[in-house]
């Protein structure tokens, strides 16, 4: 449930920083940030998401409400924690009852086991998602094998996008994410769809 | 062990876990480190290149990260894409070397706009070369006639010089005979004096007659020729005048001086080649300073002119 109000969103942008544009990239990477934090305490894909909007939205509202907050990330981070553990007790509560061990949430994944499926949507997203030289950094970046060899080819990658190799990887890692998101929603929408007997639809 | 890898496998404790979280929120490469190591360790899983242990390890971080099984099922996906890009894009290379030849051959056709154009341009050039060699032709050729002009012009000269020497010869010439002549008539004086005795005398009357020989001259561009003079005693009263005649005169010959006939029907004398004759004029029909003597055969023009001047004492 978001507590998100239009006047407490503004009061998390203008502390993120007092220039609109760049109040709302940083509001956009410290959600990514917080969805990954979600995913490696043990939230899965299809909830780390929702969970990282919840987090920022109770953090929005915390600043709305006049609370010092001294740093805003390590506070962010803090939120996500605790309503990871909100989330993870009433599943169980859901569940079973509160005497369950915490165990990390686990989706239905027998879908993976179509691989056609998902390098199907692999490609639909690469060309609806990505123009060539998004495209042609992701398959230079990825496309390596040992680490030798991976590290002068990542370096000849970084030189012909004329920027260092630091800035390629955070442009590698965020193209990586931009199209696992969208390969993700592919494969769910096509499933629920199939799920439900209806004809394959395709989510972009 | 890297405080990465420890947290990607869960192996870090709650504080230290929690404390690792505030940093990588607020901090921008951290993150994306933690992010690539994430990405390289499902890479290299779907690529099995993991060590027993390593596999083993990281099959034990799926079940406590359910979201890294999807991100597991991405990765091979993603490593099948690349690699087929990276084939195809073999591919393509090989298709564009291909290509490369093929479009040569293309180049080099008749039809190509390239060969065409190549074309036009050799022919362009081979009409301005043939208009400049035109050119050149044309102005050899005048520098030709200009020569020609020039040659004729030096062998006028030449011929007028030659002229200008014949006449310088037979002037050379005429004074050579007259200088002969003194000669052979200083020899009969002498000649007459061991003739008469020593002891005779002579009453030697001062001379009366003077003598003067005279040589045609050519006359060039209208100018008058030289005219011999004569110096005249007082007691002179007739001029003994020896004209030399060219060769081709005839057997007679008629003497006008200053246009009044002096002699008709003289004898031309001939010795060796050369043709002479001699008359006596009475000085009074002499004129002071230019005289002119004309020599004709029959009733014709004056064949030779003679000129001569006198100056009396």
């Amino acid at each position: 449930m978001s507590t998100l109000t239009a006047s407490s969103f503004q009061f998390l942008l203008d502390r993120l920083d007092a220039e609109p544009e760049i109040a709302a990239e940083k509001y956009e990477e410290l959600r990514i940030r917080i969805a990954h934090l979600l995913r490696w305490r043990g939230c899965a894909e299809s909830h780390a998401e929702d969970l990282a909007d919840r987090s920022l939205d109770r953090v929005a509202a915390k600043l709305a409400a006049g609370e010092d907050i001294e740093n805003l990330n390590a506070f962010a981070a803090a939120v996500a924690r605790f309503i990871w553990l909100e989330h993870s007790r009433k599943d169980r509560t859901d569940a079973v009852g509160d005497d369950l061990p915490e165990i990390a949430v686990q989706p239905d994944l027998s879908f993976l086991d179509d691989p056609d499926m998902r390098l199907g949507c692999l490609r639909r997203c690469v060309v609806a998602k990505f123009n060539d030289e998004e495209k042609r950094l992701v398959v230079g970046y990825y496309d390596t094998d040992a680490d030798e060899k991976s590290k002068s080819a990542r370096k000849r990658l970084a030189e012909s996008f004329g920027v260092t190799l630091n800035a390629l990887k955070v442009r590698a890692c965020r193209l990586r994410m931009r199209l696992e998101s969208c390969i993700n929603d592919c494969v769910a929408g096509v499933t629920h769809s199939s799920c439900q007997g209806t004809q394959k639809q395709e989510v972009m | 062990m890297s405080e990465i890898d420890r947290y990607l496998h869960g192996e870090m404790h709650d504080a230290e876990r929690s404390k690792f979280e505030e940093n990588f929120v607020g901090d921008e490469s951290l993150f994306y480190d933690i992010v690539q190591s994430e990405n390289e360790l499902v890479d290299t899983y779907a690529r099995g290149e993991m060590s027993e242990s390593e596999r083993q390890r990281f099959e034990r971080s799926l079940d406590s990260h359910p979201a890294r099984k999807e991100k597991l099922a991405n990765a091979k996906v993603i490593l099948e894409f690349t690699a087929s890009e990276r084939s195809e894009h073999k591919t393509i290379t090989i298709a564009e070397r291909s290509a490369f030849f093929s479009k040569l051959g293309e180049l080099l056709s008749f039809r190509s706009p390239a060969f065409q154009f190549a074309s036009i341009a050799a022919i362009l050039l081979l009409a301005f070369a043939a208009i400049f060699l035109l050119l050149e032709n044309q102005n050899l050729k005048s520098a030709h006639t200009e020569l020609a002009v020039a040659r004729v012009r030096e062998a006028e000269l030449a011929a007028e010089i030659e002229n200008a020497q014949e006449v310088s010869g037979d002037l050379t010439s005429e004074l050579n005979t007259e200088r002969l002549r003194i000669a052979e008539l200083e020899s009969e004086i002498a000649k007459l004096r061991s003739s008469v005795p020593e002891n005779s005398t002579v009453t030697v009357s001062p001379s009366t007659i003077a003598t003067l020989v005279l040589t045609p001259v050519m006359s060039r561009g209208g100018v008058p020729p030289p005219a011999k003079r004569l110096e005249l005693e007082g007691e002179v009263t007739r001029v003994s005048i020896v004209i030399n005649l060219p060769a081709e005169t005839g057997d007679t010959v008629s003497v006008r001086l200053n246009g009044e006939a002096v002699a008709n029907d003289v004898r031309v004398r001939t010795r060796q080649t050369e043709k002479t004759i001699s008359v006596i004029i009475p000085i009074t029909r002499i004129k002071d300073q230019r005289n002119t003597i004309e020599i004709t055969e029959g009733a014709g023009k004056p064949k030779v002119e003679y000129a001569f001047s006198v100056v009396k004492k």
